[in-house]
């Protein structure tokens, strides 16, 4: 059986060496602001909370969206728990935003202009 | 490839290193094997295919030299791809004596050696470069410099056995080593000289 040779491109080669060196750990002095992705969640009380439902498997899964008011593109979504019934999710989930959210009346909007979607 | 097939490729690379490339035609392989010209055409049909399978064979070898490329994240990853190089030169002579007359009957197994030389290249170079990153390496180096020197070093690798068999002098891994490395000690900084000497240094016997 005979095989036919395959040849890696030249600008391809040289993009997988760089990727091999980034992979070397390199000793180096970290800053103390690589840890801000640790302690740096002052945002998330001033977040509106959107509750999210989602069928899997049978069960309908609870998410819900943080969002910080300042900036909605920072946000983070959570699964908190799951429902058997679409109905028991809703009122569930109905619960769940309003313990989480820092307004519980939900007058904490996000501007959804904010996110700059384009429609085309 | 059947036991045959292995002893004749085998033979043919013997006597390529031996009496040159140009030089062996299927009688001499034959007589090497003590086989008929006959039984040999019957597994490979002519010279090309037996050459053809050598740089198959070849190539091989060359990829799994090239895949050591950052076994380790210091010098002596280097060092260490430094003598697969030794080694495979002096496996296969001919490929780097022969290089002008392979590529005159031979173009397109030319064309695979250009890419091998050309990974060899950008390996340097990107170690060079890596290098430089981690401090080992003088950072006022360029990007052409760092070139001109990967450059160097594959001219070296290829021409280094033709040189020795030219001037009548031993081809030693020390000598084949120095070669190389005096090429970038000069760039090395501080830690990267420390480090050489740990590194390179203390796991070979003498001082290149």
């Amino acid at each position: 059986m005979t095989y036919k040779k395959v040849y890696v491109d030249r600008k391809c080669y040289e993009s997988l060496m760089d990727g091999l060196n980034l992979q070397q750990v390199v000793d180096q002095k970290g800053e103390f602001t690589d840890f801000d992705l640790f302690y740096s969640d002052d945002w998330l009380l001033n977040s509106a909370v959107v509750d999210n439902i989602i069928e899997r498997n049978g069960n309908w899964d609870i998410y819900l969206v943080f969002a910080y008011v300042g900036n909605p593109l920072k946000l983070i979504k959570r699964r908190i728990t799951r429902c058997i019934t679409i109905k028991k999710a809703n009122l569930t989930a109905n619960y769940m935003r309003r313990l989480a959210a820092k307004d519980q009346r939900g007058t904490l909007k996000i501007d959804c202009s904010s996110f700059k979607n384009c429609d085309n | 490839m059947s036991d045959t097939k292995d002893k004749i490729i085998s033979a043919a690379i013997d006597l390529f290193n031996e009496q040159g490339f140009v030089n062996v035609r299927l009688q001499n392989i034959a007589d090497a094997l003590k086989i008929s010209v006959g039984n040999l055409a019957y597994h490979y049909k002519n010279k090309e295919a037996i050459v053809a399978t050598a740089y198959d064979l070849i190539g091989e070898e060359l990829s799994g030299i090239l895949s050591s490329y950052r076994s380790s994240p210091d010098l002596s990853d280097l060092d260490q791809q430094l003598n697969f190089y030794y080694h495979f030169i002096n496996k296969y002579p001919f490929y780097f004596i022969d290089i002008l007359e392979i590529k005159r009957n031979h173009p397109h197994l030319h064309e695979e050696r250009k890419e091998f030389i050309f990974k060899m290249k950008v390996q340097f170079k990107k170690r060079i470069e890596y290098n430089k990153s981690r401090g080992v390496f003088c950072t006022q180096m360029e990007e052409d410099e760092a070139s001109q020197i990967a450059d160097n070093i594959c001219a070296t690798i290829t021409f280094w056995h033709t040189c020795q068999v030219i001037k009548d002098e031993p081809e030693t891994l020390t000598g084949f080593k120095k070669a190389i490395w005096v090429q970038l000690l000069p760039n090395l900084t501080k830690k990267g000289l420390q480090e050489y000497n740990i590194q390179v240094l203390s796991k070979n016997d003498s001082k290149y």
